[in-house]
Parts: structure tokens; sequence; C-alpha cells
């Protein structure tokens, strides 16, 4: 069986070669691009001109994509970068952890994205994985064989060069049953990986695996060294390959990265040091940056209006993949009844919601699958209609309504407001709704782990390839390992298999577009709305970028003057 | 009085105990543990019971309990689990934020709050007095948090006088790090000094009315010298246990400031130990607080023998 060369993802260097901020107007040329891919997938740019072995994550450097990057309004991109410079970020809480295998809290992330790199790395604008670690990604015809061409000359923050044995021996601690990995699942189907080479590696996996090289794009796959991880300094002090070394971390204060002189990407990164400091409460993070004492930090949409008129902070919303919904116990009644929770999601006013409970930003959705992914499907869906509703309670014989608890996040800044609008909606309708806050940590025991609920709240991260967002919460079976809304529909499982399975990107986002009808329709979610992160950065940060999957990448920002 | 104190102290030991057996049963009461902190969104159930199990996390209680205990007697309190570094560490690291915030809390309360009572005693009823009961009253029904922030936007941000949060070392450089705490404190100690000047102006009023103060006048006395060297000095007795209890409440009020203004405390640990279920974390927190509240009420109770020589201690 040959090799088929996939276009090549990304150039010689696997630069990505602009800088860009992400916006919410990237996901007007996410669309451009996606609609312009779609014609490369169908035409021949591929030297080989293969067209049977797609998979959904190519990326080609000839199609006219690229030319279409987001600029900034004021212009910032087109300056010269200054190096140097100390920049400070307010992370908001502690961090939960400082080994990228286990940690799954995005303010872990913010630290360790820039610490450790992967083999592919997510291009901002496309949403496609573009090299990283790895140069080259080569699949075979079957999709079943994926070959990596290793960047020569990489180093460790310890000195030594990466090798192909680093990137098994990573893989190899994922998969290893005694490492609580959150990354186990990617490599499930995995049969062996070989390192022909030291500069090759290659997965070979029993069936295929579409989401794989999204996946692999994730700081959940990090390229780490064994031999620091076998130390005992391992927990406190990470060691990858990043644009920035680890230089302390002080609970509560701040946490220290410094320039990695020896980065494999020439001249980068441009800041000599970020600190993320610890400032948990935003009207005291929004005078620091007024103050100039923070360069960065998020805030909550209510500040944004105050920070319009300052002169030396700008405020911006990035859109994210976090998707806010309500969740229904389907195990439980009248939960268990369709009629019952269609009935619910019309009743409920998602308007309302936007504007009180996240001050107007975000975006109504259905599907929990954001606008610039091509995965999106635009699906019917359950706009405010109460009268609707009460038909389809008379139908499933509760027209008199009945009692039902709703068990909320305490810390959440928008769940109260929305909880209390859903309250007084479902009153309409007969339906008492009795409100619980909880803690985070008793959210994850009690609602997440022991499915101990009948309706809740939350927010979660969708991520770039569809499998990754919807199978483990969706899926009856084995692989819905967080499906504690009881989700078992066969449909939605034939489904949800077919999607990972299937390499032929028409035929991927026929079958997405399906499962997101019968999620829309049939599950026990109602997504309130995609949410908007708002951040205020002050106005000499420049270049700086926020994936919509909340990485944050300093590589390439820089302080002007 | 070394009976006393000796009787007083194994009581103290006693309490601490009772404290950390209590606290060690409600946060294992209360659902969850420190696997949600550190998976976040990827807390499924099986990495869950893995980390679980990988933490020790799954023995019984009285297992770890007792094992807790015995690591204790030999001076080792343990490692946090989120952030992986000795407890005794991490606890040493707040210390001079927490004890140095405290001590100006309670400096700056005091230096209100005797002025303030005195003058409020012997000017009663008039305007003066009016006015430093309002300012009392004030400052005991304002959020400490509340006054905390409005202190940032006034003194950092539109007055830029003091830094809007954030920490440097009181031990490192003493002057500036003594001007990020001075806001904190105020803000914490203006609850504090309410109450104290409340608590010393009837003190003192009471005093003031007995004969032996009516003796020191008729014998001539300076008016100052009745004050300061009869009067205040009994009334203050009640005004001491006042702050020996209140004490208690700047502990916890340390807490709430150390929110607002960011800095790297004690009881910003403790909360957010609790929060993670970070329980070795929680248990040394908790032991060292209780500690030094049970220390600072013998001092009180040792403080009286001094201003009261009637009181002995058997």
């Amino acid at each position: 069986m040959s090799l088929t060369r996939l276009t090549s993802i990304g150039d010689a260097q696997g630069r990505i070669s602009r800088r860009a901020f992400v916006r919410g107007g990237a996901a007007a040329f996410g669309l451009v691009s996606t609609a312009s891919l779609l014609a490369a997938c169908g035409g021949s740019e591929q030297s080989s001109g293969d067209s049977g072995a797609e998979t959904a994550t190519t990326s080609t450097q000839e199609t006219p994509t690229n030319e279409t990057s987001p600029t900034t309004g004021t212009g910032q991109s087109t300056s010269e970068p200054s190096q140097g410079g100390t920049l400070i970020f307010n992370g908001g809480s502690n961090l939960s952890g400082l080994d990228p295998h286990t940690t799954g809290a995005v303010v872990s992330w913010y630290v360790l994205d820039n610490i450790f790199d992967r083999l592919v790395r997510l291009d901002p604008e496309t949403q496609e994985p573009v090299p990283s670690l790895a140069e080259r990604v080569d699949v075979s015809d079957d999709n079943l064989t994926y070959t990596f061409t290793l960047r020569k000359g990489v180093t460790f923050h310890n000195g030594r060069e990466m090798t192909a044995a680093d990137v098994k021996q990573s893989f190899e601690r994922i998969m290893n049953p005694d490492v609580p990995a959150v990354a186990k699942g990617y490599f499930a189907g995995l049969e062996s990986i070989e390192t022909p080479d030291d500069y090759t590696v290659q997965l070979v996996y029993k069936e295929i695996y579409a989401p794989l090289l999204i996946a692999l794009t994730r700081l959940e796959t990090a390229i780490v060294p064994m031999e620091e991880v076998e130390k005992a300094e391992w927990e406190t002090h990470p060691i990858g390959t990043g644009p920035f070394k680890f230089e302390s971390y002080i609970k509560d204060q701040a946490c220290v990265l410094v320039r990695n002189e020896n980065y494999w990407e020439p001249g980068l990164p441009y800041l000599d040091r970020v600190e993320q400091r610890v400032i948990p409460q935003t009207e005291t993070a929004v005078v620091n940056i007024r103050t100039g004492d923070i360069h960065v930090t998020p805030i909550q949409a209510s500040d944004m209006d105050t920070l319009q008129s300052e002169a030396n902070v700008r405020a911006e919303s990035f859109t994210s993949t976090y998707w806010a919904h309500v969740s229904m116990n389907c195990a439980r009644t009248p939960f268990d009844d369709l009629r019952v929770r269609q009935a619910i999601k019309l009743g409920i006013n998602r308007e309302d919601i936007k504007e009180l409970a996240f001050f107007g930003t975000g975006m109504i959705s259905n599907t929990m699958i954001p606008e610039g992914n091509p995965f999106r499907a635009e699906v019917d869906g359950w706009d405010y209609d109460p009268e609707r509703a009460r038909a389809l309670l008379r139908e499933a014989g509760l027209e008199g309504g009945f009692a039902t608890k709703m068990r909320i996040v305490s810390s959440s800044p928008w769940q109260l407001a929305a909880a209390q609008i859903i309250q007084e909606n479902l009153a309409e309708l007969n339906i008492t709704v009795e409100l619980e806050q909880i803690e985070s940590t008793t959210w994850f025991t009690e609602v997440f782990t022991n499915h101990d609920y009948d309706m809740s709240m939350n927010s979660h991260v969708s991520k770039v390839d569809p499998d990754l967002s919807m199978i483990d919460i969706l899926h009856s079976g084995e692989f819905g390992t967080k499906n504690y809304t009881n989700t078992s529909d066969p449909e939605l499982d034939d489904l949800l298999v077919r999607g990972r399975t299937s390499t032929d990107i028409e035929e991927r986002k026929e079958i997405y577009a399906q499962a997101q009808k019968v999620f829309v329709e049939r599950s026990g979610y109602l997504v309130l709305n995609l949410q908007s992160l708002p951040f205020a950065l002050r106005n000499n940060v420049q270049d700086f970028l926020l994936l919509q999957t909340s990485e944050l990448r300093w590589k390439e920002t820089w302080l002007q003057g | 009085m070394l009976r006393y104190l000796v009787r007083r102290l194994l009581f103290s030991l006693l309490v601490v105990a009772g404290v950390v057996t209590l606290v060690f049963s409600l946060i294992h009461l209360i659902p969850g543990d420190p696997t949600a902190a550190i998976l976040g969104t990827e807390a499924t159930p099986e990495a869950r019971a893995a980390l679980r199990k990988d933490l020790g996390l799954d023995q019984p209680l009285l297992t770890q309990y007792g094992r807790w205990w015995w690591n204790l007697l030999h001076g080792d309190l343990g490692r946090s689990i989120l952030v992986k570094q000795p407890v005794s560490e991490l606890i040493l690291q707040r210390l001079p934020t927490t004890v140095p915030l405290a001590l100006l809390t309670i400096t700056i309360a005091i230096a209100i709050a005797i002025p303030a009572g005195i003058i409020s005693a012997i000017r009663r009823n008039t305007w003066v007095d009016a006015a430093v009961s309002l300012a009392a009253f004030s400052g005991m029904s304002i959020p400490d948090f509340w006054l905390g922030v409005l202190l940032i936007l006034g003194f950092a941000l539109y007055i830029p006088i003091f830094p809007p949060g954030d920490y440097v070392s009181i031990v490192s450089n003493p002057l500036e790090g003594l001007r990020h705490l001075l806001l904190p404190a105020i803000a914490l100690g203006a609850t504090f000094s309410a109450a104290l000047t409340r608590m010393i102006r009837s003190s003192l009023l009471e005093v003031l009315s007995r004969d032996y103060v009516r003796t020191a006048r008729a014998k001539g006395q300076r008016e100052s010298r009745v004050l300061l060297r009869h009067a205040l000095r009994n009334a203050l007795i009640p005004a001491v246990t006042i702050m020996g209890v209140q004490f208690g409440t700047l502990l916890g009020g340390t807490l709430i400031i150390e929110q607002v203004f960011a800095l790297p405390g004690l009881g910003r640990l403790t909360v957010q130990a609790v929060l993670d279920r970070d329980f070795p974390l929680v248990q040394g927190c908790v032991i060292v607080i209780a500690t030094i509240f049970v220390f600072v009420n013998l001092l009180t109770d040792l403080l009286y023998v001094y201003l009261d020589p009637r009181i002995k201690y058997t």
C-alpha cells in the first residue's frame, strides 16, 4: 500500500505566515475559507490527484483562502513587532495543575499552551491543523496509518533534542492506565506506534478515527520529556518545547514564564516574560487595567461599557467554543417524555436570557457548534412559543404542570440570572422550578458523576471536530463517557459512530448535520448561548491571540512602545 | 499562675484537636473531591476514579484521618493535592501577608478607636459625640468588601497614591509592602474600630462615674491624668475582651479583603482549598488558624492580669 501524500500541511518552515487576531468577524472568514476549501477538495490542487482519502482536516497552502486574514480595525498588525518586555495577564483563578496530560482547566491551559507544543497546531483562521513539531503528515490510503515527519533541532527546555522516541513515550504515557490522562479516548483505537527512525513516528489505527489530527492539536497530547516526567519536580516545574519556559508558580500570586531563547521558530517569541496573575474579583482587575498594572484581563460583559471610555484600554469580545445550556435528566420523569422536554425548550425565552444574563453578548443557537466551524448546521428549533409548549404538555397529560428542581453553579456569573428567567417562563406553563445553587465541585460530583439531578445548567466546551464535541456527551454506550443527561437515542448513536469512522468530508458533514438535528430535537440539552468571552487589553498589547478553542498563544504577542 | 498556664495550654491543645476533627469530618461530608478541580471539564467518571485512587482518597476515612495525625506528630503537614507543594511551605508563604495585615488592621483600629472613644465619652451628648457615633455606625454597617472596592477606586484610580491590590512582600521591601497593605487594612479596620470605639466610649463613661474617679478629681489631679492614669486603664478591660473575640472575625475578614485586593494571604488560601476540596491544605490551614486564635485568646486572658491587679489566676 503506498503512502499517499496529503497536500502538504504548511510550508517548509511550518510557520503560519501571518499574525492574526481572533475576533467575532473571524466567523465570516471561516465561512469563506470553508467555501474555498470545499472547492479545493473537489478540485485537484493535490499533487497526486487522489481524491479518495481525505480527512476533514485537510488544509492546502495553495488555495486562495489564506489571503483573507481578519485584520483589526486599528491596523495594528502592520507595524513591526518589538522585542522584549513583560506582559502581565490576569488569569482570574489559580492553576489546577501543571501537567499537560492530566489538567482540564482553562486557566492552566493559558500557561501550559505556551510551555508545550504538539505534533500539529490549529490555524486560527482556517481551524485546520497545521505543522508544529511535525513538519509533515502523511496519511495512508486506508486512513489507518498516520506518518509524522518530525522537525529536526527542536530542543526541550532542558537542552535535549526532541526525537521520535519522545513522541512515542508521550503517547504511551497517555495510554498508561495508571495515569489519569484526559486524552486516553483519542488513542482507544490505536494499534501501534512505530518509530522507524529518530524523526519519524507512525501511528497505526485499527479502525478509522477521523478526528485524530484535530485531537493532536490539543494540549492534552503534548510532547513531554519522559526523563523529566519521572522526576518529583515534574509536578511543580513543567518542561516542554514551547516558546516560553516555566520559571515559577506561587499560588494566588503569579505564574511566571520566561522566553525560550532556543525556540524552534526563529525570532519568536517577542516577549521576555509573561506573568499570569491571580486577581479573582473583576472589579479589582478592571481597576488594575485602568492604572496599567496589568495588560490583559478577562472581564464581565457588564464591564465592557465602563471601559469603552477608557483611553488606554480596549475591550474586545472573543468568540469561544463555550456553549451555555440547560440540561434535563432524561432518565427521570417527566423528562423521559420527549414532549415534556420539547415543551420546556419551547417555553424558555432565550432572547431575554441573552439580554439579561449575558448582557447582550454571545449568540443564540440551537446547535452547540459555533459559527465558523464547517460542520455547523443551521437547525430550526426552539423559538420561544409558550402556546405550542402548552399544547405539548397537554398531549403528555401534564397540563396541570409539575414541580421540579434545577441545580445551578453558584460561582457562575450568568447562571442565576438565566435560571430566574427560566423559573418565570416555566411558571407560565404551571411548572414550578425550585432553584438550588451548588458549588462547582459539588456539581461535578452530584450532577456530572452521579446523575443526581432533574434540571441543571452549565457551559461545555465544544472542540473543532464535531466528534470530539458530541460523542462523549451523547452516546449511550461505551463512547458516552460524559453522558450525564442519560441520552439514549439509537439513531444518534449510529450517526455518531459513523461520523467518527468516516473520512469523506462531505459524508461527515451530512452525518453530523443529521446528528445536530437529533441533538436539537430530542436530547436533554437546550443550548442557551454560544458564549463570547470579553477581555480588556491595554492598547500597547499587539497581536493578542486567543483562539476560539480558548488556546491562548503568547508566541507572537508584543508590546508597543 | 504557672499551673493555670499549663492547664490552659493543655486545654488549648484539646480545642485545636477538636476543631481539626470537626473540620475533617465536615469537609469529607460535603460532596466532591479534588479530582473535579484538577480534571475540570475532562473529568469523566473513570478519570476521576483513577485519580482518586492515585491520591489515596479511596481509603477509609478513619485511615486517612489517622494517617494525617501520625504525619502531623512527625512534623509533616502533607502536600497540597492541587499545587503539589508541601502544605507547610504554602502556609508559610502566606504568613508574611496575613500577619502584617492583621497587625496593621489592629493598630489602625486601636489608633482610631482610643482617641475617638475618649473624645466621644468626654464630650458626651455634644455634636462631637454624635459625629463619632455616626462614623462608628457607618463603619459597622458598610460591608468591608464594598469599602475595599470604594477605597481602590478612590485612592488607587482617581487619586493614584496607593496600588490597586497586588502584592509586595513586607519582608523584602517594608515601605512598599506597607503601602500595599494600607488600603486593605483600612477597609478591614473600619468595622473593627467602630465596634471598639463604641465599647471604649461606653466603658469609659461607666468608669468615669465611679467613686474613685471622683476622689481623684477631688484630690486635685489634672483631668488628663485622671483620664489616662485612672479611668482608661480600667475602661480598657472590656475593650480587650472585645479585641480578643473580634480577632476571630478579623481572621475571617482578611479572607474577603484578600480576595478584593488580590493579596496572597492565608484566608484566601483556606477558602480556595475548601472550594477545591484540597483536604491536606484545608486541614493544615485550619490547624494554623485555630492555633493562632487560641493563642490570641490566651494572650488576652493574660493581659487582664496586667491591666487589673485584682485578677489572679490559680
